[in-house]
C-alpha cells in the first residue's frame, strides 16, 4: 500500500500529493520530490525539509515515510520572519516548511497574548488581506531570492452585519 | 457526470482537500450530487457535520447547514455549536437554519455587498473550491468562545 507525502513550494501554485512506497530510499524520495520543481528552479539547489522541523538532515535519516508526510521545496533555507502586534513586532528565522500555525504559535507566546486570546487572532501578510491557512507552509509564500515575510497580528473575523 | 458534479469530485479529489483530512481537520461522510455531507473538526474534540449544497459549482458558491448524519435531517438546533462569534456564523435563526453566516455561503452572500470589503478574504473564490470553505468553518469551530455541549 502506497503512502501519502504532501508538498509544497515556492515553486509549486497548490499542495501536491505523491504517492510512494513506505520504504523508499530517502536518497530516491529526495529525487522524486525534486523532480517536481527542477523545471521551475532556474538551476539553483532546492532543499528539502520535512513540516516543522528545523534539522535538514531529518529526511535522509527517514527509515521509512509515514504515511502523510508533509514537506517543502526551498531554494532559501531560511525566511526572516516578522509578526507585528499593537505597535510592537517580533522577528525571528525560520524554515521554509515552518507552518502559519507554528509561527502563531511563537509570536503570540513572545507577545505574551494568551493561548485562549491567541484563538481569535490571525495572521495576515502585511499590505495584503490575505490571511494563509494555518497548514501553509510559509516557503510557500516567499519566492527565492526573497526571503522576508511581515505578518500582522489580526482579530479573527466577526461576520455580524 | 456534469460539469459542476465534475469540478466538485476534482477538488474533493484535490491535495489540499486530502491534505487536511489527512491532518484531522475534517472528513468526507458522503456524495451524493449536489450534496456532501463533512464532518469539521471542533475544538473541543467533537465534530460538527455539514450538508452542503453544491448547485453550480464552482462559478456558484455552496451553501451549508448542520446536519445530523444519524436522522439524515437538519441538526436541532439546540445542538448547533455556540459561544461567541461562532453563534454568529451558526444561527439557527438564519435563513431558517439552512445557511451558515458566512461571506463564502451562497444564500448568505445575498444582500451583503458590505462583505467585499469588509471579509474580502471570505469571498468565495472558485479556484479555492470547498476547501475555502470549509477551512473558515475550521477556523471558527477551533475558537475559545466556544461553548461546549454538556456531555
Amino acid at each position: 500500500m502506497k503512502h501519502r507525502v504532501f508538498v509544497q513550494s515556492e515553486l509549486l501554485s497548490d499542495v501536491v500529493l505523491l504517492e510512494v512506497d513506505p520504504g523508499i530510499a530517502p536518497g530516491q524520495l529526495r529525487k522524486t520530490l525534486l523532480a517536481l520543481v527542477e523545471n521551475d528552479a532556474g538551476g539553483e539547489p532546492v532543499h528539502v525539509y520535512i513540516e516543522d522541523e528545523d534539522d535538514e538532515n531529518t529526511l535522509p535519516a527517514l527509515t521509512h515515510v509515514p504515511d502523510g508526510l508533509r514537506v517543502h521545496l526551498h531554494r532559501q533555507k531560511g525566511i526572516d520572519v516578522t509578526v507585528r502586534y499593537a505597535g510592537r513586532d517580533v522577528r525571528r528565522t525560520f524554515r521554509p516548511s515552518a507552518t502559519v500555525a507554528r509561527v502563531k504559535k511563537w509570536a503570540t507566546r513572545e507577545l505574551g497574548i494568551s493561548p485562549s486570546d491567541a484563538a481569535e487572532l490571525m495572521l495576515q501578510l502585511t499590505g495584503t488581506d490575505t490571511r494563509p491557512d494555518p497548514d501553509t507552509h510559509i516557503g510557500s509564500l516567499v519566492h527565492s531570492p526573497d526571503k522576508h515575510l511581515s505578518f500582522d497580528l489580526v482579530p479573527s473575523p466577526r461576520v455580524n452585519g | 457526470m456534469d460539469a459542476a458534479q465534475q469540478n466538485l469530485f476534482d477538488h474533493v479529489r484535490s491535495a489540499r482537500f486530502q491534505a487536511g483530512a489527512a491532518r484531522g481537520r475534517w472528513t468526507l461522510l458522503s456524495f451524493e450530487w449536489p450534496h456532501l455531507v463533512m464532518d469539521i473538526s471542533v475544538r473541543d474534540g467533537t465534530t460538527c457535520a455539514l450538508r452542503f449544497d453544491c448547485t453550480g459549482y464552482p462559478d456558484s458558491p455552496p451553501t451549508a447547514m448542520p446536519w445530523d448524519p444519524t436522522r439524515q435531517d437538519k441538526l436541532d438546533p439546540a445542538r448547533w455549536p455556540r459561544g461567541g462569534r461562532v453563534s454568529q456564523v451558526f444561527n439557527p435563526n438564519w435563513k431558517s437554519g439552512t445557511a451558515l453566516y458566512l461571506p463564502c455561503d451562497r444564500q448568505s452572500i445575498a444582500g451583503h455587498d458590505n462583505w467585499n470589503s469588509e471579509h474580502s478574504w471570505l469571498i468565495w473564490n472558485p479556484a479555492r473550491g470547498l476547501v475555502q470553505y470549509l477551512e473558515a468553518v475550521h477556523e471558527v469551530l477551533q475558537s475559545h468562545e466556544l461553548v461546549p455541549h454538556a456531555a
